[in-house]
């Protein structure tokens, strides 16, 4: 008999994908926690795969109510008699609701090992096989133990001291999907296990069983017009953990990258507070609860596009699709950079004939995926010495980290993130072939300039570049993006403002010890002044019964 | 509804204000209804007559807790808190107008700025006359011809209440939410105006989570009765089950008492305003207090959480005098050149920029007017520029060309003088550099001017020195114009207070306006050289100018037919400004230091 266990949709589905390839015929037993639904809806889909009759049997986890009988909460502070004392409580907790026993699978497969079946397989180094937590995930721990360790603080204690994760030397192998793993990554562990690869090899009426199972249904794609899958993410687990900024973010994706497209729209299982039929009118949303892999089985043709700002779930839809648009972690925090760095694709797409493309200081993604939806076809001219620079702004990074590999003769587009005009710390500057663009963006927030910097000795390039304008409207923002150059020579009096900036950035090391001053001495007066605010209204301000 | 809640309810259902607060109270101190019940329904009755029998504007004091002063407490629910309550719900009925739609003017300040508009004698004492919601305004205006025996036609009172309408995004959002997961929204409107005023308004503002508009007018009902009629209606559609209908309303009397009384659920939202007593502000009485009111209220309250103080002090006093200041620019300017004294960088001139027209501009200081060759001279430029004392002489020496020590310019008064003076001689004889200042000087205002213009000025520069010293460039140069003169100076000075008043707070405004500017030090020929002063963070930079753009923004897009929005007398800035004193002198030190 073969046991699963897993805590989340995704998990279910891998189990359950897993149990019908390769033990069709064999017993199973399916352990899920509770926390993976409410529990109407839980009890719904349990009962839902127990008609289908896959599993011997189907149990909930209720992990709550483990927590609360084996008592201690454990924090960082803990120490190894504590921790070991819980897990020792658990495993009896456990063995008491499920008497049978765990000695009895022939086989585990466990997804979240850090819940309590987890834990109980570790800490008796009982062997099993381990489910990545999403497609690719495996080959970015560092991620996975961080949004552990931000959702579940008991769960990162008791994954670190017992190595769950995969991560002890118990772990027989790890099922992962290879395809999304980052490249150059090796686990002598892993094997390959991808939902779309397997669910392909499937006869089609248990893929639709499947695709059911979930409720899922055919989405009609017209034939005529292009389509574009966004995969959301739950606000709690973005950095800026505001849902406004979620619904500004996502119009903005959208606005750039599937403006005219048929947009289908699959929110993350928890993502309940963006009204996005109401946002992108026309739009198709997925149900909630169906996980993205199923996705490709409800889509008549491959997507043209996927975008996710940094949802995990992209891994399992670049099977379908035919390119793929992700943003990283940037854009959860910086979205609005994303004009800067249109702008900057579009001064790319005039001026490029070849040269080399640097951007070690700028975010790559971001820049990338602008580059490919504007077509711009990036192909390194090796007789071609010149380079093209491109760089963010934040701190001096260009100037210091890469001023070996940098030549004069390079052409630098410079985009002011930060504002900090650190580009003009480097003596060798030449204001005469610098042109200062102005990226102008006018939307809910009012009207706001952007400034981009481009250095060249090229003439010919400047011309280019002074001569180049754009505007465009982003409707689902409501915003207007237009781009237009001053050379900064014409204007003595912007020459002059300039060169007292240059020289108030140079003596910077005054002015950040000065403004570290400046900003300590702020911080206490605001903690003094909203110390009462902090602490008897904020902390409390809660749900009020109704 | 559990009937612990429905027992709090009917102790606190006395008006808005205990609602409020004994909600207030209860996520406070709830634990104390089952360690302490006996004090809790001591308080809860303090609360009921302080706000309710003595309708007390005194801080409230109650018994066994540490910190009583809950009237200080700023309580919003959080926005996804607030959702989950609401999805729960197949139907919610709001209020819309005055909750997700706010007018910016209603009453008797709307009917009086109708009537200086219609030019009818007696409008607003016969429109005040026939208000009743539950008559369509046509018939309300047909009763008001009879009245005033003139044709008068409700259209022009349509246009201004639209054209008048702040959109309240924090609900904007919660009724969206509520919407894109099925639960339906009925607008019950308690007005005259008709329903397509309605439905237009949230075409315009892209607003499409509703599902049914109805208004008392259109209906012929109050609005208790509308209300209930609805709550029944769907109650009966769902078959009586639990969680049918829910109501979200911020005009408590009406929506919520009422309902509530009758064991429904209801969800009071104490519309943005009502938190401004929290501020110190004046209590003004004129068509501006009104819309001042509405404006702040919403722009500070209309989130779950507090505004920042930089931005809360932005907003309520020192954006309407930089609005006021521009809206009387204009009006002055009329038809002519309108040209700001000081710095394009100016916040001010950015403003105009933005919202007004586009401005010329000419970089301009005392210093540029009055090289300074003595210490008598420095002594001056010091007086006429306090801000400069703020630049590090450096930055200032480099602009001339030479260095300096780094350090405060008074302190390096002596260095920096010889160094200047070694600077001039090196470049030959004294005379001919200054003959050649003066040329440059001369030719750098004529390319801004013209022969015979008509100009407007309006300084900006600190305590109006530079825009003096321009004028007497100008007279110096023979250069032949036709202007006005106008400054914050000019402006502030209009009012009644004491000058020591006027002085002090004009100094505190000129000083936060003036940071981050770069200022002019010497036009040559050839070079315009400037020194650049202390950098402020950029967050406490954005959230002073987002607050006063956002003012600004909204007052700017609200117009009447033959007027702008109404303006902030003289006094009444000086009256705003002294309330603020103590956080825009706080600000200032946050900035500028």
């Amino acid at each position: 008999m073969i046991l699963y266990h897993g805590s989340t949709a995704y998990h279910v589905l891998c189990c359950i994908v897993h149990k019908l390839f390769y033990y069709r015929n064999m017993k199973a037993v399916l352990m899920i926690t509770e926390y993976m639904a409410p529990k109407d809806e839980l009890n719904k889909f349990i009962n839902d795969i127990k008609e289908r009759g896959w599993f011997e049997d189907i149990f909930i986890v209720p992990e709550s109510e483990f927590r609360r009988k084996a008592g201690n909460k454990l924090t960082e502070r803990s120490d190894t008699e504590e921790i070991e004392g819980v897990v020792n409580k658990l495993n009896d907790i456990l063995l008491e609701w499920y008497p049978a026993g765990f000695r009895q699978f022939d086989d585990a497969y466990i997804a979240a090992d850090q819940w309590t079946v987890g834990t109980y397989y570790l800490s008796n180094k009982i062997p099993y096989y381990y489910f990545e937590d999403a497609s690719g995930l495996l080959g970015d721990e560092k991620r996975y133990l961080k949004l552990m360790k931000e959702s579940t603080p008991q769960n990162y204690i008791l994954c670190e001291y017992l190595q769950a994760a995969g991560r002890n030397r118990i772990v027989k192998g790890k099922l992962c999907d290879m395809n999304n793993l980052p490249e150059g990554f090796y686990d002598e562990k892993a094997i390959d296990f991808s939902i779309y690869k397997t669910m392909c090899q499937m006869d089609r009426d248990t893929r639709m069983q499947i695709v059911s199972l979930y409720g899922g249904e055919m989405v009609p794609m017209p034939e005529y017009k292009a389509t574009t899958v966004f995969l959301t993410q739950y606000y709690n687990n973005l950095k800026i953990r505001e849902v406004g900024i979620q619904k500004k973010m996502t119009k903005l994706i959208i606005d750039y990258f599937a403006e005219n497209s048929n947009l289908i729209i699959k929110p993350h299982p928890k993502d309940r507070y963006i009204p996005y039929e109401e946002i992108f009118p026309g739009c198709t949303v997925i149900k909630r609860s169906i996980p993205s892999e199923i996705l490709p089985f409800m889509l008549p043709k491959a997507a043209d596009e996927v975008i996710t700002p940094n949802s995990t779930s992209i891994g399992g839809m670049r099977n379908c699709c035919q390119k793929v648009y992700l943003f990283g972690e940037e854009i959860e925090v910086h979205y609005e950079r994303l004009h800067l760095y249109y702008a900057a694709s579009k001064i790319i797409e005039a001026i490029y004939s070849g040269q080399e493309l640097c951007y070690p200081n700028a975010n790559s993604l971001f820049l990338n995926n602008f580059l490919d939806k504007l077509d711009i076809n990036i192909s390194y001219d090796n007789c071609s010495s010149n380079k093209i620079w491109l760089d963010a702004g934040e701190g001096y990074k260009l100037l210091e980290k890469d001023s070996e590999s940098f030549s004069k003769e390079d052409t630098i587009i410079f985009l002011e993130v930060e504002e900090h005009y650190t580009l003009f710390w480097n003596e060798w500057i030449n204001r005469e072939n610098m042109i200062q663009l102005i990226v102008e963006v006018d939307d809910e927030r009012g009207c706001r300039e952007h400034v981009i910097w481009f250095y060249s000795k090229d003439k010919e390039l400047r011309e280019k570049v002074i001569n180049m304008s754009f505007e465009r409207e982003l409707k689902n923002t409501g915003a207007n993006i237009g781009l237009s150059a001053m050379e900064v020579t014409e204007n003595m009096i912007l020459e002059g403002k300039l060169e007292a900036m240059r020289y108030a950035m140079q003596t910077k090391e005054n002015e950040s010890n000065d403004r570290v001053l400046h900003q300590a001495a702020e911080i206490i007066e605001k903690y003094e002044e909203e110390k009462w605010r902090t602490e008897k209204v904020l902390m409390r301000e809660g749900i009020l019964p109704m | 509804m559990n009937i612990k809640k429905m027992i709090f309810h009917a102790l606190t259902n006395f008006n808005g204000e205990i609602s409020y607060y004994g909600e207030v109270y209860l996520t406070r101190c709830g634990n104390m209804a089952g360690t302490k019940p006996f004090l809790f329904a001591w308080n809860i009755m303090k609360i009921n007559f302080h706000y309710g029998i003595a309708k007390s504007k005194e801080p409230l004091k109650l018994s066994g807790i540490k910190e009583n002063n809950i009237d200080q407490v700023y309580s919003r629910l959080k926005l996804t808190q607030n959702m989950r309550i609401m999805l729960d719900y197949k139907h919610l009925i709001t209020d819309l107008w005055g909750s997700l739609l706010k007018p910016v003017l209603s009453g008797e300040a709307l009917y009086k700025i109708l009537e200086d508009d219609l030019q009818i004698e007696g409008f607003a004492k016969a429109r005040k006359k026939f208000d009743d919601k539950k008559l369509p305004i046509e018939e309300i205006y047909n009763k008001i011809e009879k009245e005033v025996q003139k044709p008068v036609s409700p259209d022009l009172e349509i246009k201004m209440v639209s054209d008048a309408v702040i959109v309240n995004p924090y609900v904007l959002e919660i009724l969206d939410t509520v919407a894109a997961n099925h639960t339906s929204i009925t607008a019950v409107i308690d007005s005259s105006y008709p329903e397509e005023m309605f439905n237009d308004l949230l075409k315009k503002n892209m607003i499409c989570c509703i599902s049914e508009l109805v208004t008392t007018s259109q209906k012929k009902k109050n609005i208790g009765k509308l209300v209930s009629e609805y709550v029944r209606k769907y109650k009966k559609e769902e078959k009586g089950y639990g969680k049918s209908v829910r109501i979200f309303a911020s005009d408590y009397d009406k929506y919520i008492l009422k309902q509530r009384r009758k064991g429904n659920t209801a969800t009071y939202y104490p519309a943005p305003e009502y938190f401004l007593k929290r501020n110190n502000i004046p209590d003004f009485k004129s068509s501006f207090g009104e819309l001042y009111r509405m404006v702040e209220g919403n722009l500070n309250y209309s989130r779950p959480l507090l505004r920042s103080d930089t931005y809360q002090t932005s907003v309520l006093y020192l954006a309407p005098v930089i609005y006021g200041f521009l809206q009387e620019v204009l009006e002055r300017a009329d038809e002519r050149k309108i040209v700001f004294i000081g710095s394009s960088e100016h916040m001010i001139v950015k403003y105009f920029n933005k919202y007004m027209g586009n401005a010329h501009v000419i970089e301009w200081s005392y210093l540029v007017a009055n090289q300074p060759k003595k210490s008598d001279d420095w002594d001056e430029v010091f007086r006429c520029m306090p801000f400069l004392d703020k630049i590090s002489a450096d930055r200032i020496a480099f602009g001339l060309g030479f260095t300096a020590p780094s350090y405060k310019l008074e302190r390096a008064r002596s260095d920096f003088m010889k160094a200047w003076r070694e600077s001039r001689s090196s470049h030959g004889d004294k005379e001919d550099n200054y003959v050649e200042e003066s040329n440059a000087i001369k030719s750098y205002l004529e390319s801004f001017l013209q022969d015979k213009e008509q100009v407007f000025f309006v300084d900006l520069t600190e305590k109006d020195m530079g825009g003096k010293s321009l004028l007497e460039k100008l007279k110096e140069y023979n250069i032949n114009i036709d202007y006005e003169y106008f400054s914050i100076h000019s402006y502030l000075d209009e009012s009644n207070m004491a000058d020591p008043v006027k002085m002090r707070l004009e100094e505190l405004i000129q000083n936060i306006m003036q940071m981050e500017l770069p200022v002019l030090l010497r036009i040559d020929k050839d070079k315009i050289s400037f020194a650049q002063a202390p950098m402020v963070p950029t967050e406490e930079k954005d959230r002073l100018y987002g607050g006063i753009n956002e003012y600004i923004r909204i007052m700017s897009g609200i117009t009447y037919k033959n007027q702008s929005v109404p303006k902030i007398t003289a006094d009444e800035v000086m009256k705003l400004l002294l309330s603020g004193e103590t956080s825009i002198q706080r600000l200032k030190r946050r900035l500028v230091g």
